[in-house]
């Protein structure tokens, strides 16, 4: 009676450090949940409704942060006054690279010529007219325009521009050249390397 | 900006980086960009150089409100 009882001791002593050792192997590679917190699932070992929500929590904090295009294009309105000055200045900026001498106020009222001038009626907020911006003949503008580009360079060449009017041939460019390459470069590396 | 890395922003991306900015409440967005294309749509005559004049008007558009104005051109002009 007694080996019996001691037998059945010994078992239950060896199951417990067996249980203890698992344990300890246990912790060592996974972190205790923080109390009052849920450890979050593994998605293979979701159900098929946590999975659906876990997609749709996902989808919601990727909205918010990085809107699509899609969104961008149909919800951010632009007004036509807004469209006007932003065309100038695309047009500004690409018009630099045809040769810098050109760059002349001539230059530029020929660019602001070719462009229509929204009237005052075309004030009024959440009116978008990035499809019907007009030249003066009234066409709808060509879709060359997509090609219309402006780089580094051309950058460059307005920030010596203002330097120049601010300071004279001396004035120094408010940015080096390697921060304009940023400025332009630098959603792309944000986006992709994921810091936001 | 240069999402394609083409080494140039075309008229979509230049559209895009736009609409961004404005709609951007995180302080998120990269604004240097933006930043120097307000400047030139607020210089109207070419001069590289504004005044509050110059922005009432865009500034306006936006936000429609007064007060909101004030605060806006306080932003740029201290």
């Amino acid at each position: 009676m007694t080996d019996k009882k001691e037998k059945a001791m010994l078992l239950t002593a060896n199951s417990r450090i067996e249980n203890s050792n698992a344990d300890k192997t246990k912790s060592s590679i996974t972190l205790p949940p923080v109390q009052g917190q849920k450890r979050p699932k593994n998605k293979e070992n979701m159900t098929e409704e946590e999975r659906k929500k876990e997609e749709e929590r996902e989808m919601k904090v990727e909205k918010k942060d990085l809107p699509s295009r899609e969104f961008l294009e149909k919800r951010v309105k632009i007004s036509p006054i807004e469209r006007y000055h932003l065309d100038r200045v695309f047009r500004l900026l690409h018009s630099c690279r045809k040769g810098n001498d050109q760059q002349s106020s001539a230059a530029q009222d020929k660019n602001e010529r070719s462009l229509e001038k929204p009237d005052d009626k075309s004030l009024e907020r959440g009116k978008d007219d990035s499809k019907t911006a007009k030249n003066k003949s009234g066409k709808i503008k060509p879709q060359k325009e997509e090609k219309e580009s402006f780089g580094v360079e051309d950058v460059m060449y307005i920030l010596r521009k203002a330097a120049q009017k601010d300071n004279g041939e001396d004035g120094e460019p408010i940015m080096s050249r390697e921060e304009v390459e940023w400025m332009i470069w630098v959603r792309f590396h944000v986006i992709n390397l994921g810091l936001i | 900006m240069d999402e394609n890395l083409d080494g140039v922003i075309d008229k979509h991306e230049y559209d895009l980086m736009y609409r961004r900015c404005i709609e951007d409440d995180t302080g998120l967005e990269p604004m240097d960009l933006f930043n120097l294309v307000q400047f030139l749509m607020y210089d109207k005559r070419g001069q590289y150089k504004i005044t509050e004049e110059d922005t009432l008007e865009l500034i306006y558009v936006r936000v429609q409100n007064i007060n909101l104005l004030e605060e806006e051109v306080k932003k740029i002009f201290g």
